[in-house]
């Protein structure tokens, strides 16, 4: 480690003291949050954390908006919340990892994937692993497996074939496809070539039933292998996210101060099939920015964004919330959820989704640890 | 861990403390200059209290963890690397101008985010390129240059994120609590008004764009300045053909712009402006190039009849099931198909070699193997081959004679005898020759000179044939001689029989002879005594008694067997078995009371008189006897003495 030039090391002892003195004179120094070693737990024994002991809370200047639904959705409609898992901060199993540090970008787990069986799949790169976790309906976690991977993995997706892929942009710059169980790479497939401009400009990772896609720049798919890793020589592209079936593709833009725009797209391989519509969404705070776009069973939209309000002058919101709508086949606006907002710096990249068990899942970050929330019909 | 602790408190303590110097300023930049600044981090290490990097350099530095709270608990390796601050701090070159490559890092991310030194608080929605995002709280912090959004709100970011990563350039999601701050001091991007260099625009920001490089030329209008390509005419909007290998590129000219590009080949088609207007994407089923004007009409692809128009489009016109699309012979392209089969004309070409078929509207000529007439009365049966008509052998004037000279004069056949040798085709015959026309030879000779074969010669080798019947073997001695299996055998023998019983008959060389002789003498038993009997004595019987204790039994006393050598000693011991027979095998009698001949005995001994036939007086038969049995008793009391 290299120190700053800050010259003798007598001059270090007078603005140590110096410093010292002025810290002492102003404000309190919040300490960086203290974390838990990270350990390795591939194979450990199944281990259960029971909760909601440690519900997030909200940082200062910060609120978690009350529900402003209109009256034609008064209620959260036929989705209620059937579940919520609070994950302490720390390494332990069934726990989260979140790093914050001086000149650094803080992180916390980035992303996740719900299996079929609707096990949670959390990217805890910051303990350099996947967990494995299944919820009770009380809260209670049960890390039923971990596997090691990369501390710059940033998103992940789930294969048919108890594969996982893992998005490591700037390291590896390639999609890696390792094996559920035993973290054994299987494939890599580099981020590059005919429709990615830059690994950078990768937004997602799509496991579909034709192979694996990559999204760029929240707007364009582009098939890079097959199930198997095996590298695409053609790379068809798809405009926007796609829904299964493929029956249509939706984008979202993000329309300051308080809209977002769903727009159906057709596909290139269905252009008379597929749905035109445009749904116009008014959210009840400013956007802050999309966090997700994923379909459910019954072939609805659904479109995740984060909401906040600023005074001029602050920097810190005031005002802040996270909101999931969904439209039907037609655009038709038919749901909206109020779920727990992100609270804090850290970089996200995949926290909210539909799952393989067709549920609405969102994580969000709080000063004691992480909650995942889990909404279903 | 401690000492990191240390470092970097008093790295914040300094950031809050320090003043710069006051002859310290940072000078003017442009938002691309900064950018350009930026960008050429990307690839660094990160190092954590670092900030410098050369362009360029392949030495990115490593940064390795040696804990799990991120750094400080980190090592680094190498000349070059940046920390988030310190990347932000060079590329807005605050608070000073300073050279990438010379360590300099006089703010945090603390100073970025809680003060208004060189850089200014503004808006979140109002961030540009070369602005930054910030965020210090409770001791830890980041910073990151924005360089462009994207249409869900996450940005495009350079910044040097943490040890693992490295400086990175990515889209990434800003959390809500970040800060953005904008450098002081932007110069504004020069200005220009907009003109046409050569062929080179120049923009507002003076900017210079050379058209050329695009195959276009600057052109300056009510439109602006812009490159208009050669392709484009400068205003309005049309297709126009472009040009590729295959001829089938196109795209769209948008005020001297080129937009759009497509392949009317991916349909197989041309780009054509052949027919005037904008350039069109004309099938290359209808016309021969890009340069040809399409002809209408129907053609076969594939079992389809397709329909070429005008203007070279193609559409599928079906035939009716029962009548395929076919193309007419010869033909090809537009015009060339018909539903069903097409008629032929006459197909006949006049060649009897030929059958002359009509095939899908084809006349066909094809060879056959029909008999045909070449037009030589001297030859005959003719047949067609390879549509030819082939000669057949001459006109049958060989009468197959070897000995005439046959030929066919104006369809008569003419036949003169030849003298010489010939062949008359039979291998039992030699010398052949022809005379007066006809082939003939001498037999060829067979005889064996055996009286019971009959010979011949068949395909030219002579066969014996055994015959039956009498035949005479040389033998004066033998009558009644005959053939068997292809030799002469002897017949019976001459009868010579004198009607003497005592003389012996015999041949010699064709004569009888007659001399004295004996008869064998027979003994047989009569009650206890031995019976000699002799044919020479005139069947006359002389008894011979035996002792009490050994009556006869076999034509012996005592039916015990004797050794004739106790009358006529041999060369050595005869040995007797146990049971006292004779050991050279020959039969000990029969026990059944008929005669045993004594002179087959005899003749065991292989001294016998078997060429004697002299009749033993009647005492030495006596003394014969008694003497055998006297020496067997012997024997036999020897034996039971050495317990045999």
């Amino acid at each position: 480690m290299a120190a700053p030039a800050f010259g003798t090391r007598r001059l270090h002892w007078v603005l140590a003291l110096v410093t010292g003195l002025a810290l002492a004179s102003c404000q309190p120094r919040a300490s960086v949050p203290s974390q838990t070693p990270p350990t390795t737990n591939v194979g450990a024994p199944a281990a259960s954390v029971h909760g909601p002991s440690a519900t997030p809370t909200l940082g200062p200047g910060a609120a978690t908006i009350a529900a402003k639904p209109t009256p034609a959705l008064a209620s959260q409609g036929a989705w209620h919340r059937s579940w919520v898992a609070d994950l302490p901060w720390g390494a332990a199993p069934g726990q989260a990892g979140r790093r914050w540090a001086a000149e650094q970008n803080p992180e916390a787990p980035m992303a996740l994937d719900v299996a079929p069986d609707g096990a949670v799949w959390l990217l805890d790169q910051v303990n350099g692993r996947v967990q494995r976790l299944r919820v009770a309906t009380d809260g209670g976690v049960t890390q039923l497996g971990s596997v090691q991977v990369s501390a710059t993995s940033q998103d992940l997706a789930l294969t048919p074939t108890d594969g996982l892929w893992l998005l490591d942009r700037f390291v590896s710059k390639s999609a890696r496809l390792v094996d559920a169980a035993t973290g054994v790479t299987r494939a890599d497939v580099a981020l590059s070539g005919s429709g990615i401009a830059e690994p950078g400009a990768v937004s997602a990772l799509w496991q579909r039933g034709d192979g694996l896609w990559v999204e760029v720049e929240h707007a364009t798919l582009v098939r890079v292998s097959n199930s198997a890793g095996v590298p695409d020589p053609v790379r068809p592209l798809l405009p926007g996210r796609v829904a299964p079936g493929g029956q249509r593709a939706v984008k979202a833009l993000r329309v300051p101060p308080n809209r977002v725009v769903l727009q159906a797209l057709a596909l290139p391989h269905r252009p008379q099939t597929a749905p035109k519509w445009v749904a116009d969404l008014k959210l009840p705070l400013p956007i802050w920015a999309i966090a997700d776009v994923s379909f459910d069973a019954t072939g609805r939209t659904w479109v995740v964004v984060d909401l906040a309000r600023f005074v001029p002058g602050e920097d810190a919101p005031v005002e802040r919330g996270r909101m999931a709508v969904a439209v039907d086949a037609t655009g038709r606006e038919v749901q909206r959820l109020t779920l727990c907002p992100p609270i804090g710096p850290e970089e996200q990249f995949r926290t909210a989704r539909i799952g393989g068990d067709g549920a609405l899942y969102s994580m969000c970050r709080g000063e004691s640890g992480l909650r995942i929330e889990r909404w279903a019909p | 861990m401690i000492a990191k602790r240390l470092a970097f408190l008093l790295l914040v303590a300094m950031a809050l403390t320090w003043t710069p110097p006051a002859l310290a300023k940072p000078e003017p930049m442009t938002r691309d200059a900064v950018m350009a600044l930026g960008k050429t981090v990307v690839g660094f290490s990160y190092w954590w209290g670092g900030a410098k990097w050369q362009p360029g350099a392949t030495a990115k530095g490593t940064c390795t963890p040696t804990g799990a709270d991120g750094c400080p608990d980190c090592t680094h390796s190498g000349p070059w690397g940046a920390d988030c601050s310190g990347f932000v701090g060079k590329a807005w070159q605050v608070d000073k101008p300073t050279a990438l490559d010379t360590y300099y890092h006089p703010y945090s991310t603390a100073n970025f985010t809680n003060q208004e030194t060189w850089w200014s608080k503004i808006a979140k929605g109002d961030v540009q390129k070369a602005d930054a995002f910030t965020y210090n709280k409770n001791g830890a912090g980041h910073i990151f240059l924005y360089h462009k959004g994207d249409p869900w709100g996450s940005v495009y970011a350079y910044e040097c994120k943490g040890c693992a990563s490295g400086c990175v350039y990515g889209l990434r999601s800003v959390s809500a609590d970040y800060g953005a701050r904008q450098r002081k001091l932007l110069q504004t991007a020069a200005t220009c008004q907009p003109h046409c260099e050569g062929t080179a625009t120049v923009d507002a920001k003076c900017d210079k764009v050379d058209c050329a490089a695009s195959a276009a030329s600057c052109v300056a209008d009510s439109l602006g300045v812009r490159c208009v390509s050669s392709l484009c005419p400068a205003t309005g909007v049309t297709q126009v053909c472009t040009p590729d290998e295959k001829g089938g590129t196109f795209a769209t000219c948008d005020n001297g712009s080129l937009k759009d590009p497509g392949d009317c080949g991916a349909y197989g088609a041309w780009c054509s402006t052949v027919l005037g207007g904008p350039a069109t994407c004309i099938s290359a089923f209808c016309a021969a190039s890009p340069s040809t004007v399409p002809t209408a009409g129907d053609l076969c692809f594939q079992g389809k009849r397709l329909r070429c128009d005008a203007k070279g489009g193609l559409t599928e016109v079906p035939c009716p099931p029962d009548q395929p699309c076919s193309q007419l012979p010869g033909q090809s392209g537009p015009g060339s198909a018909v539903c069903g089969v097409p008629a032929c004309a006459d197909c006949n070409d006049g060649n009897p070699c030929t059958d002359d078929p009509c095939v899908n509207g084809t006349c066909q000529h094809v060879p056959n193997a029909a008999p045909c007439d070449d037009g030589n009365p001297c030859s005959a049966g003719d047949m067609c081959a390879n549509s030819g008509c082939l000669a057949g052998p001459s006109f049958g004037c060989d009468d197959g004679n070897p000995c005439t000279s046959d030929a066919c004069l104006g369809g008569q056949c003419t036949h003169v005898a030849q003298t010489g040798s010939c062949n008359d085709g039979n291998a039992c015959t030699y010398a052949d020759a022809c005379a007066d026309g006809v082939c003939a030879g001498a037999p060829k000779p067979c005889d064996d000179a055996n009286p019971c074969t009959s010979d011949s010669c068949q395909d030219g080798t002579c066969t014996a044939i055994a015959t039956d019947g009498a035949c005479d073997d040389g033998d004066g001695c033998t009558v009644g001689d005959s053939c068997f299996a292809g030799a002469c055998t002897a017949g019976a023998a001459q009868s010579c029989d004198d009607g003497e019983t005592c003389t012996q008959d015999g041949c010699e060389d064709g004569a009888c002879t007659h001399s004295g002789g004996d008869q064998p003498i027979k003994a047989s038993c009569v009650g206890s005594a031995v019976q000699l009997t002799s044919p020479c004595t005139g069947g006359e019987a002389k008894l011979l008694p035996c002792p009490e204790d050994s009556p006869c039994k076999f034509g012996l006393c005592g039916g015990l067997s004797f050794d004739p050598n106790d009358f006529f000693p041999p060369s050595g011991d005869a040995t007797t078995t146990t049971d006292g027979s004779l050991r050279d095998g020959l039969p000990t009698g029969d026990g059944g009371g008929s005669g045993v001949p004594v002179n087959a005995l005899v003749a065991s001994n292989g001294a016998g008189c078997s060429a004697s036939h002299s009749a033993l007086p009647d005492g030495a038969l006596l003394l014969l006897a008694l003497a055998g049995l006297t020496r067997l008793l012997r024997r036999r009391a020897g034996m039971r003495r050495h317990g045999v």
